[in-house]
């Protein structure tokens, strides 16, 4: 290997915290002008890693080598002085402000008057900085008109803006669209065609062997194998990652599928969706597609009581209901995995088995007095239902990782026997490892005869789960397919509004 | 790393307690002494005399040891303080109480202590104590409405600043001003009356309001001189001429008088009360007798015989 | 280089224990700091002095433990505070009514206006702060129209019997804070009420989801944060012998910094009752130790300002842990 081609080595990475090693020796070499993907479970130590490079860690031993030069990173700014810049998964932009602060924060170009830095500038090399990337915005806009997938493009401008030699890119692509994720590939070759590294952490494979050279892959905070992306197929890279074969990723089963459940006519939420309607039959899958901001959650928080309808009609079990809050929605057997379980799905800061209970804890409870054992009964159960890896109980949950905190969610649902699930983007941000067992708990739910909602935006999922899919565009319903008709072509037709 | 900075940190900060800890005092030194306990209601200037004349005493009396605190307006800070001064084992206590009935608990405490208490400048309601040092608060009130009458006549309006609700010095002083003019002449007449807590600021801004309200108020009887001394700025400001009459005689109030502008402040003997409740309560110690009232009187400070007034004060210092 | 069998690491368990239970370690190191500075301050008088010092502001911060959990904060206990004393004592003084009703007359005015702090903060959605803030000025006012600006004094002495007297040997309002602290461990850690507190404080949208009723909890935290108030004011007017409407001022401060000190979280979703008894001993323990030390009362305001300082940067600081 030429050392002259690498513009970053990390040696011998190690990192130790309380209780846990996170890296162990850990090597990653990235060429110039290369992609280099970094993948591994929840857990693996890749944002670890990562954070060593940034300066937000120490990293206990082991060096970093810069084009040749050992260096010491102690702090971002550090990092940003030897060319590593980050876009990071959580968007940390200011809503109320402009395009054009979020991307120059901090590099606002001064005016003739010292201390005062001029607007006009600011949106002049805004706007060039946007050309040349290739993005098509208006940097006078406010980033909080933006929906979700532009403002991560906004972070994804802001980093490129440091004109770095390294760019780590974490999870770039979760929020984005078919249309911005090719944007984004596009943008990062011409990057690579003028020598710059970047280094790029993903789930979802597909988009690593589209667009990545080599890729190192971490499990347990070690590395397991390096590889050149040429050499590589998905399930060795699978099998390397949760080391064992993963064949069969969309466990999907054949279930009796019983009568209608629930039945949605002409829902309507002014300003958010309208005239929506469908049916979900017990021990169905119903995948609920579309591309981000068609209204798919909107709709089904409506369902489950959080937000109020405008108008139209419920009926479970063929009976009309009226759902005004979350607790209706629970009393008629519904649950609902929301979209962000850190926003609206968990108590960070409870534990796993306060977490599991939170839906039922009426049933643990006796004139209102807590019955500890009862409790702790039913959460073990759960537990070892969903195999949660957890130390104990009691732990706090902000402690485990993604997949099994969405796993407690899971649980908590469970727990109160519901008959229609809701999930939305169960699978978002989790490993590959969990992302199957989610997949396989579904298929046993249906199986016991419960309804399931799907909302998903990742294709193979809504095909791979779905016993049926229906699409919606922009708050309206557009289109429903069958497991058999369902192609990805066909969904995203209807989900960009063709007929 | 930043959880270490943060550890630092801490530990500086609960130091800090130990280093002022550090300066105060810890125990009482040379066990021989007498240890009096001198608990004050709050920081007027007047009782801030008080307590310093006290502590000029004891430092005249070699025997004599003082420790003081202060409740700084607040009753059950000084229920608490006096507790404190019990726990640390003084030989006597001087308590100068903040209103009449709150602290009438802890004056059985203390007696049940078999402690002798001496009260100052103001009592409670429960006599159960040995002395009470101070000045007749009537007296003040009755020179108060002797001025007016003299000054003005048998007939006019007057409005009233009183100090605290329920406070001795605040019924003393009325009482004393309705029996020399208000019962004896009703052409007198309140046009209003209100509590200034003592203080300046209120006195200020509740004689602003009565100069907007009345078109014709023949004198300000204020129940202290802070309180005076804001009624007088609020007249001087608005161009009037009304008289205003204080108590106290603080240093502040006499060069009032002096220049002609306060017209009449009634001298409490803080010199005389601070003293002697020193003076007294060692003498309970050491097995005295002494009566129940040590009356202080109080002397009239007008236009007169202010200058002569000053002179006798700068003689203590 | 293998350096990993070096250093034995710390379970995280018992660090999180060590990190729960912190203010206990701080009260600790505080007795053994004041047996060494004064003698006098291990004596059972002197205990017995603290433990009813801090007995009305541990009432108060009973109930303040419960709001702050939910994330929430009331500025206006020192004022509900006030509004029951002025109260009790007028009934108490110009009415026939029995000690014992005008006892739940108080209770019932604390809890009704906490109820008003409620009802604006989880239906009008106003911010804590600004509600409670806002009820702070109306009831300070409320208050002085009562008491018609004047301290209510010469009570019934039998009234006074609730702040002065004894039962067993021990102060009556030891025994309020004892039974005050007691319903609200109870309520805290095991009832399902405590538990939506809990819920509310850690995640108010995941609560609502799950189908918690969030006003009505919030609503019923306040009206116990004003109960407990009311209390408070039973216990201080019965104490000085006198309904004073400018009773209570900056108490919300005092109890505030107890539920602090003692381990709860500003941000919500952690803290007991235990911890809040530790806060409130804790400060007992540092104005009790400067008198005894006769530290001046301005220095006394400095330090009792530094430890709760110091209170939230350990809780800013361990608030982290655990990501």
């Amino acid at each position: 290997m030429l050392e002259e081609n690498n513009i970053l080595k990390m040696q011998d990475i190690s990192k130790s915290f309380p209780g846990v090693r996170a890296l162990n020796d850990v090597d990653l070499t990235v060429k110039k002008g290369e992609i280099h993907a970094l993948i591994g479970e929840n857990g693996a130590g890749k944002s670890t890693l990562m954070k060593v490079l940034l300066g937000l860690y120490d990293q206990d031993s082991g060096d970093i080598i810069i084009n040749g030069n050992h260096v010491r990173i102690n702090n971002p700014h550090d990092a940003l002085s030897l060319g590593i810049s980050m876009i990071h998964q959580e968007l940390s932009l200011v809503p109320d402000r402009t395009i054009a602060e979020n991307i120059l924060m901090g590099r606002e170009p001064k005016s003739k008057i010292p201390g005062i830095f001029s607007w006009n500038k600011l949106f002049d090399d805004a706007d060039k900085l946007l050309k040349e990337i290739g993005m098509k915005y208006n940097s006078r806009d406010y980033v909080k008109n933006l929906t979700v997938a532009g403002q991560q493009m906004i972070e994804i401008a802001r980093a490129l803006s440091y004109k770095s030699d390294i760019i780590i890119m974490d999870e770039p692509t979760s929020a984005l669209t078919d249309t911005e994720v090719d944007l984004l590939f596009a943008i990062m070759r011409k990057l690579k065609k003028s020598g710059i590294s970047i280094i790029f952490i993903s789930h979802k494979i597909d988009e690593l062997f589209e667009i990545a050279d080599r890729t190192t892959v971490l499990r347990d905070g070690k590395v397991v194998g390096v590889r050149d992306n040429a050499d590589l197929n998905k399930s060795e890279l699978i099998a390397m990652m949760v080391g064992r074969e993963l064949t069969n990723i969309f466990p999907k089963e054949v279930v009796e599928i019983g009568e209608v459940f629930l039945e949605a006519n002409h829902l309507t939420r002014t300003g958010v969706f309208e005239d929506v309607s469908f049916k979900v039959r017990k021990g169905e899958i119903l995948g609920l597609s579309g591309l981000m901001g068609a209204g798919r959650t909107e709709v089904m928080r409506t369902i489950f009581g959080i937000d109020s309808l405008t108008s139209g009609e419920l009926l479970v079990d063929g009976k009309i209901v009226h759902i005004k809050t979350p607790s209706d929605a629970i009393k008629l057997g519904f649950g609902m995995v929301t979209e962000d379980r850190k926003k609206e799905g968990l108590a960070l800061v409870r534990s796993v088995k306060e977490n599991i209970s939170m839906a039922t804890m009426k049933d643990y409870c006796k004139h209102s007095y807590i019955i500890n054992r009862k409790e702790i009964i039913n959460s073990k159960k759960f537990i070892e239902m969903l195999s949660i890896k957890t130390p104990s109980p009691k732990v706090r949950i902000g402690s485990l990782s993604g997949g099994n905190q969405q796993k407690a969610v899971l649980a908590k649902w469970l727990a109160t026997d519901c008959r229609l699930m809701i999930l939305d983007e169960p699978t978002r941000g989790i490993d590959v490892g969990a992302k199957s067992e989610i997949h396989r708990l579904m298929t046993q739910f249906a199986k016991k005869g419960m309804a399931i909602i799907m909302i998903s935006s990742e294709m193979p999922e809504i095909l791979g789960m779905s016993d049926r899919v229906i699409v919606m565009h922009r708050g309206r319903f557009k289109g429903e397919l069958t497991r058999a008709e369902a192609t990805q072509e066909k969904i995203m037709h209807l989900a960009i509004g063709e007929n | 790393m930043n959880t270490k900075k943060r550890m630092v940190f801490l530990l500086a900060i609960l130091m800090v307690p130990a280093i002022l800890f550090a300066g105060g005092q810890s125990e009482p030194v040379g066990k021989k002494k007498i240890v009096i306990g001198l608990s004050m209601s709050a920081h007027t200037q007047f009782l801030t005399n008080v307590s310093t004349a006290a502590q000029r005493q004891a430092d005249r009396m070699d025997d004599v040891q003082l420790i003081v605190v202060n409740a700084n307006n607040d009753v059950l800070k000084q229920i608490n303080d006096v507790e404190t001064l019990l726990v640390q084992g003084v030989d006597a206590i001087i308590l100068n109480p903040l209103d009449k009935v709150g602290l009438g608990g802890i004056v059985d405490t203390v007696k049940k202590a078999g402690i002798p208490m001496v009260q100052v400048n103001t009592y409670t309601t429960n006599d159960a104590y040995d002395v009470y040092v101070g000045s007749n608060e009537e007296a003040a009130g009755e020179i108060q409405g002797k001025w007016a009458l003299e000054n003005i006549g048998e007939k006019g309006n007057i409005v009233i600043l009183y100090g605290v609700m329920g406070h001795s010095g605040q019924l003393g002083r009325f009482a004393g001003l309705k029996s020399e003019l208000l019962d004896k002449y009703p052409g007198w007449k309140i046009l209003a009356d209100q509590t200034g807590d003592w203080k300046r600021d209120e006195g200020l801004r509740i004689t602003e309001d009565w100069i907007q309200r009345f078109k014709k108020i023949d004198v300000i009887a204020a129940q202290n001189d802070e309180m005076a001394m804001g009624a007088l700025q609020a007249v001087r400001e608005a161009g009037l001429n009304i008289p205003v009459l204080g108590v106290d005689a603080t240093p502040d109030a006499i060069n009032s008088v002096l220049k002609g502008e306060l017209a009449l402040t009634v001298f409490q003997d803080y010199e005389g009360q601070g003293s002697q409740s020193v003076k007294i309560a060692a003498g309970l110690v050491k097995g005295e007798k002494y009566d129940k009232l040590a009356i202080i009187p109080y002397v009239e400070v007008n236009q007169g015989n202010a200058e002569e007034f000053k002179d006798k004060l700068s003689s203590w210092k | 280089m293998n350096s990993g069998n070096k250093k034995q690491l710390i379970p995280a368990q018992y660090k999180e224990l060590l990190i729960k239970y912190k203010m206990f370690l701080i009260l600790f190191i505080m007795i053994i700091f004041m047996t060494i500075a004064s003698d006098v301050f291990l004596t059972p008088r002197n205990i017995t002095n603290i433990i009813r010092q801090i007995s009305i502001n541990g009432i108060l911060a009973t109930g303040m433990t419960f709001v702050i959990i939910t994330g929430g904060i009331d500025l206006s206990v020192g004022s509900i505070l006030a509004v029951s004393g002025v109260l009790a004592a007028f009934l108490v003084k110009n009415t026939e009514i029995p000690i014992a009703i005008v006892f739940i007359m108080s209770l019932l005015a604390g809890g009704a206006l906490g109820s008003i702090n409620g009802v604006v903060i989880a239906r009008l959605n106003v911010p804590p702060f600004i509600a409670t803030l806002a009820l702070m000025t109306a009831g300070r006012g409320l208050a002085y129209r009562i008491s018609n600006g004047r301290p209510i004094v010469d009570l019934n002495p039998a009234y006074l019997m609730i702040g002065r007297g004894e039962f067993l040997g021990i102060a009556n309002p030891i025994w309020l804070m004892i039974i005050v602290l007691i319903i609200g461990y109870i309520l805290l850690q095991h009832t399902k009420f405590g538990r939506f507190v809990y819920y509310i404080g850690g995640n108010e949208e995941a609560a609502r989801v799950s189908g918690i009723n969030v006003r009505r909890i919030k609503i019923l935290v306040y009206t116990l944060a004003g109960v407990c108030a009311g209390l408070g004011g039973i216990a201080l007017s019965s104490r000085i012998n006198s309904g004073q409407p400018q009773a209570g001022l900056t108490y919300e401060l005092d109890a505030i910094a107890a539920v602090i000190i003692g381990g709860t979280s500003l941000s919500g979703g952690i803290g007991t009752i235990g911890g809040t008894l530790v806060g409130a001993f804790i400060i007992g323990i540092i104005n009790n130790g400067m008198n005894l030390m006769n530290v001046s009362p301005f220095n006394q305001m400095i330090v009792l300002g530094l430890v709760i300082l110091g209170a939230v940067v350990l809780d800013m600081q361990t608030a982290g842990k655990g990501k």
